[in-house]
């Protein structure tokens, strides 16, 4: 306790400081008691925050603490209800985005914004196309594409200009959305959760690449919920909490438990549960399961009381897998047999049926009905339950959705909203929700906890340990290392779609799992691949 | 929530309440005003026609903007103005069979004194036109029967017989002996039916005619020059081509011209819109056909306002109920071919 | 699969940017290669002649409505516009007014019921399809009123023969008409395709939010397309009367319908953010031919209408799975 109060001494001490050394015009921008409402919410409650030239700043809170609100207003997105901008001391008010670009602010988003039927060229320059007397100059275009797109050394190797963005992969896509950013000259950066598609290695790339940014005067703004990203790559951390500023703090002087106490607004205990102490009977078995050109070969089994976490690289195969075992792709070749019987699962209707489920990992597209109220969403893959006679039950639908609001704390206030009205970490844990209503037998979860903050996490993390324990066979696909070393029992390894090994008990760490998917790498290398 | 349903119930009552109370206004109307004439022992055209002032009779057509129901109708309103009663023109713009039907049957829930419909599907029509008469309204159907119905007369000549006579028309400059093609509109039985006359009286009475081909005239003058285009692409060899609808006598025109074969191949028309009229003053075309629209709704008028009041023909009592044994059951208006001889007197007084 | 400067040089990549195209081209071949077969006056120069005149308009038109496709619409007016423009030009031509001022007049008509629609859909957000039908429906009705539901012939005074020549002319033998169909397609084409306006029509009709959030005012950008299928139309009914000399109450009915499902056999897609005015004309030409087969076999009128429709949903079927492997 005295520890935490000298803490704070030493950084309200520092808080002053910072604000006087940033009057000395190191300041790029700054904001001073933003306030913004929306219909019976405060977003935003008299926040003000600088940000300086060659500093990574992040912004954590939990899902509705105002973070985007805020870097909206920033981007120009939204107004505030009151408070100043300024840039490079300048007082600035943006009325439309485009008057945010002109002065110089980028933004990637974490909801990729993307045009997918054109070019990754077009996408890049899309508000400062290369022309020549009014015509597209197609050459320049792709040339300083190009240019672009080689900052990122290896993750931008295989994007071509030229090709349409609906043919690269997400991690791909991400590049070319912070590429979009790069391309506009910008003075601030603004980063939405950029890594929630890219595996270690990219990650690490777009961080050098940041890194060298900063270091040539560029301010970053940095949202994430991964702490271990922000403590290895930024320098102040601003926290908000229910739309208001709790503190800005440098980052070498306090400890991620100190933020994230900060954040939730009290302590946190452990991140992840604990693990399972004996497995049960097989619940699922998958024998040589192939559809090329995405995966060949592929065994692995569930048990009851176990949770399994598929991982590897971004692009390895392990959503194509989780597909088609739910029967949303179809396979050339295998088995899988349920609770010992074989099941053929043509569709996905047969197979959740049979009870194997699967939660997608990009809720936008394919998850939810956005426009639907969060009853229609919930009730949409068992709509028979949900009705007598024939006429869907508003009571039926209510009880589940409220059980399901305290279990998983979501945050809503009227089951007839719309679900697009939801923050997007709410909306992944009613679409969790969805499919655990569903009582299955195995589940599938691809990117459980993409974009949700960390208190959000640890719930949902217990709630697989406790659907874990009650029975049901839970397999993870995660592309966070930590999330995956914290809450499996075992993985399963797949890489270039095959499956490399297996890891569990105290064999399964970050270090043994990159090794083995090394090793993979360069016997392929060396095979002449 | 439930407020919400609430005020949306709320407009929903006051239109059934209103269509409630304006229909049973309006037949109070309509019946008070048929029966005090029927009711009037004055059988001079003096003391028939005061007591017949409030009537209103209505002419219920389908394509409601076409020209020739414009003549019809002028025919019609002249005889309203000669017998002082209001007259009104209704009918659904567009050319659709569930469209007219519904448009029909909400004229006949006006009530009016008595109705001239002319039909675009014969069965189609056949009911509502029986129940308008047993509500009461007299009807005749002119230009497009449909015979089945309980119509008590019908004005008009028969499509079939307008191609029947452009047929004879054509056989006869050819004295027997040539090749001729037509333009038809898919899917609209009048005019099906005059080519149904054209072809069956060239196939059965001049075996020396050969028809080399049926061609659609399309939505508009364009497609009919496109299809007449590349029938005459094929084979040129024809000596006249047969627009059963004015639509396509424009169409055919610019196809001739087009093909340089203006001249060479004769066009017979259908209906005095002005522009076909002029074409044969200049020469474009040859002839073409009326159907008397300006009798048809002058007719019209006539008889209805005889059903209408009864107490105007004496012929016997009851009359009405006996089935009007004093009115033809089919009236022909006529078809007439215009040629540059009499055009001039197919000129109406609307000057563009 | 890189070369050296970072592109890929597989061969399937660059086939796949044109496939769309290629798949309509390929029906189109076939399709020439069936009319050659079934009779000789196919390739004759007056059947040629006369079928390019006929398209040439719902080609003009097409243009424009590659844009509005692209950009996540359509419009249904289009051939009620080609109508009002024409009888408009009609009216004044005959009461008076030089024949030059009363064109341009027409055209007039079709910017500013193109404004209209481009205003309601683009600022008051209203439903394209709604908004252009019911503006189908007003011209239509205005149509009617002006040709008194017949037809209105141009009166032959000064000037009319000069403008007559642009729609039935022929220059060396090649319809006049033609050729101004040809210059707008090449020109529209290379604008759709290479200039930075269009462009944004593309991002506006691929992801709208994104424009947006990319500072392309979305808004302005649709009107202008909408505005545009007006300008085309109301050209269109300027050539149209051009060349028939008479306005008629019917004139450019179903249009729209020939245009849109050109332009989709053509590659262009109902959701927005593809296509090409290549593409669109390759349909409307494919359609044109379709008709002038069957007229020439001497298929009964009643059967026509299926065929076409029939042709039309293989085409479109053809064309989906082609697209379908590659992905």
């Amino acid at each position: 306790m005295y520890v935490n109060k000298h803490l704070q001494n030493f950084t309200n001490i520092y808080g002053h400081l910072y604000r006087r050394k940033k009057m000395q015009g190191n300041c790029i921008l700054e904001m001073t008691d933003i306030e913004k409402r929306f219909e019976g919410t405060h977003a935003l409650k008299g926040v003000s925050a600088a940000l300086r030239k060659g500093e990574i700043h992040a912004l954590v809170g939990e899902n509705g603490a105002g973070k985007s609100t805020l870097m909206n207003i920033v981007s120009g997105v939204i107004r505030p209800d009151a408070g100043k901008m300024y840039m490079a001391g300048k007082e600035v008010h943006f009325s439309c985005p485009n008057e945010a670009q002109a002065a110089g602010i980028g933004f990637v988003h974490q909801e990729l914004a993307l045009c997918h039927d054109l070019s990754v060229g077009n996408n890049i320059f899309i508000s400062h196309l290369p022309n020549k007397h009014g015509f597209v100059n197609t050459e320049v275009l792709n040339r300083k594409s190009r240019e672009i797109i080689g900052k990122f050394g290896k993750s931008g190797q295989g994007i071509d200009p030229a090709a349409p963005v609906s043919s690269l992969s997400v991690a791909q896509q991400q590049i070319v959305e912070i590429a979009k950013a790069l391309s506009m000259d910008c003075r601030v950066l603004i980063f939405d959760e950029p890594t929630s598609s890219l595996n270690e290695e990219e990650a690490a790339e777009l961080f050098a690449v940041i890194k060298k940014l900063a270091a040539g005067g560029m301010a970053v703004f940095y949202i994430s919920h991964k702490m271990d990203e922000i403590f290895s790559q930024c320098d102040v951390i601003t926290i908000l909490r229910d739309g208001s500023l709790i503190e800005t703090v440098r980052v070498s002087d306090v400890s991620s438990e100190y933020v994230v106490s900060k954040m939730v607004g009290r302590e946190l205990g452990s991140l992840y549960p604990g693990k399972s102490v004996n497995r049960g009977e097989e619940m699922l078995r998958v024998e040589d399961l192939s559809r090329s050109p995405k995966f060949r070969g592929i065994s692995f089994s569930t048990y009851k009381k176990e949770i399994l976490g598929l991982c590897g690289l971004v692009g390895a195969g392990r959503s194509e897998i989780a597909r088609a075992v739910c029967g949303i792709d179809r396979i050339d070749r295998g088995r899988i047999l349920l609770e010992g019987r074989q099941v053929n699962v043509r569709s996905c209707k047969e197979a959740a049926n049979a009870g194997i489920c699967y939660l997608t990992e990009d809720r936008k597209a394919d998850g939810l009905f956005l426009d639907m109220s969060l009853s229609e969403n919930m009730i949409a893959p068992q709509l028979n339950r949900f009705s007598s006679h024939g006429f869907i039950s508003g009571k039926k639908i209510s009880d589940v959705l409220m059980y399901y609001k305290k279990l998983m704390r979501v945050k809503f206030s009227e089951p007839q909203q719309p679900m697009k009205s939801l923050s997007g970490g709410n909306q992944q844990k009613l679409m969790i929700a969805k499919i655990i209503a569903m009582h299955p037998k195995v589940v599938f979860l691809d990117e459980p906890t993409r974009g949700i903050d960390v208190g959000a996490k640890a719930e949902i993390h217990s709630l697989l340990r406790e659907l874990s324990d009650k029975g049901i066979s839970v397999v993870v696909i995660s592309s966070e290392m930590p999330e995956t070393v914290g809450i499996c029992d075992r993985v399963v390894i797949i890489n270039n779609g095959t499956k490399i090994g297996e890891l569990s008990g105290k064999d399964l760490t970050q270090e043994r799992i990159i090794s083995k998917i090394s090793a993979a790498d360069e016997v392929m290398v060396k095979g002449g691949l | 929530m439930k407020l919400r349903k609430l005020v949306a119930v709320i407009p929903a009552l006051c239109l059934v309440f209103s269509m409630v109370a304006c229909s049973s206004r309006n037949t109070a109307k309509q019946v008070s005003s048929a029966e005090s004439a029927q009711s009037s022992s004055d059988h001079t055209l003096a003391g028939i026609t005061t007591a017949s002032s409030g009537q209103t009779y209505y002419m219920v057509t389908f394509l409601s903007g076409y020209s020739f129901w414009t003549e019809c109708w002028r025919g019609f309103k002249d005889a309203a103005d000669l017998l002082g009663v209001n007259a009104k023109y209704g009918g659904a713009t567009d050319y659709d069979v569930n469209s007219a039907v519904t448009s029909l049957q909400q004229i006949i829930a006006l009530k009016p004194t008595a109705m001239a419909v002319t039909c675009m599907d014969a069965s189609a029509y056949k009911e509502p036109i029986n129940s308008a008469i047993t509500s009461g309204i007299p009807v005749v159907t002119f230009d497009s029967d449909s015979p089945n119905s309980n119509r008590t007369t019908f004005i008009g000549t028969s499509n079939y017989a307008a191609g029947v006579a452009a047929a004879n028309y054509i056989a006869k400059k050819l004295s027997g002996k040539g090749r001729v093609a037509c333009l038809t509109r898919t899917g609209q039985s009048n005019i099906n039916e005059r080519i149904q006359g054209f072809i069956q009286t060239i196939a059965e009475k001049y075996p020396g005619i050969k028809m080399v081909q049926v061609v659609d005239a399309g939505n508009d003058e364009n497609e009919a020059a496109t299809n007449i285009s590349s029938l005459l692409a094929k084979d040129s060899n024809i000596n006249y081509i047969f627009a059963g609808l004015q639509q396509a006598v424009l169409g055919t025109e610019t196809a001739l011209s087009e093909s340089g074969l203006k001249g060479k191949i004769k066009i017979v028309g259908f209906d005095t819109d002005k522009t076909t009229l002029d074409s044969i003053k200049n020469g474009t075309v040859e002839a073409t056909l009326s159907q008397s629209p300006y009798a048809e709704g002058y007719w019209s008028m006539i008889y209805l306002y005889m059903l209408a009041n009864q107490q105007c023909i004496k012929s016997s009592d009851g009359w009405y109920k006996k089935g009007f044994p004093s009115l033809p059951q089919t009236c022909d208006s006529g078809c007439t071919i215009v040629t540059a001889q009499n055009v001039d007197l197919f000129y109406t007084d609307q000057s563009k | 699969m890189l070369n050296k400067n970072g592109l890929t040089e597989n061969l399937n990549l660059q086939k796949i940017k044109s496939v769309k195209e290629l798949s309509v081209s390929v029906v189109l071949c076939v399709l020439l290669l069936f009319a050659s077969l079934i009779s000789p006056a196919f390739f004759s120069g007056a059947n040629l002649k006369t079928t390019a005149v006929g398209f040439s308009c719902n080609g003009i038109i097409a243009i424009a409505m590659t844009l509005a496709l692209v950009s996540g619409g359509f419009d249904l007016s289009v051939g009620s516009i080609l109508g009002l423009s024409s009888i408009s030009v009609v009216v004044l031509a005959n009461s008076g007014v030089p024949i030059g001022i009363a064109g341009l007049f027409g055209c007039l008509v079709g910017v500013l019921c193109g404004l209209i629609n481009g205003f309601l859909i683009g600022y008051v957000k209203l439903n394209a399809f709604i908004t252009t039908l019911g503006m189908q429906q007003m011209a239509r009705g205005l149509i009617y009123v002006l040709t008194n539901g017949g037809s209105v012939g141009l009166k032959p005074e000064a000037g009319v023969n000069a403008f007559r020549f642009i729609g039935s002319g022929t220059v060396g033998g090649f319809p006049v008409l033609v050729i101004v169909f040809l210059v707008f397609s090449v020109l529209g084409d290379i604008v759709v395709r290479k200039s930075s306006i269009a462009r944004n029509v593309f991002f506006v009709g691929s992801n709208e939010k994104t424009a947006m959030l990319s500072g392309i005012n979305t808004k302005f950008v649709k009107m202008m397309v909408y505005t545009l299928t007006g300008t085309l139309s109301g050209i269109a009914g300027v050539l149209t009367l051009s060349r028939f000399g008479t306005a008629t109450a019917s004139t450019g009915s179903g249009v729209e319908m020939t245009v849109i499902s050109a332009a989709v056999v053509g590659g262009v897609s109902l959701s927005g953010g593809k296509g090409t005015v290549a593409g669109a004309i390759i349909g409307i030409i494919l359609l044109s031919i379709i008709t002038n087969i069957l007229v020439i076999m001497n298929v009964s009128v009643h059967w026509q209408n299926f065929i076409t429709g029939m042709i039309l949903i293989l085409a479109i079927i053809f064309d989906a799975l082609s697209n379908r492997k590659r992905h």
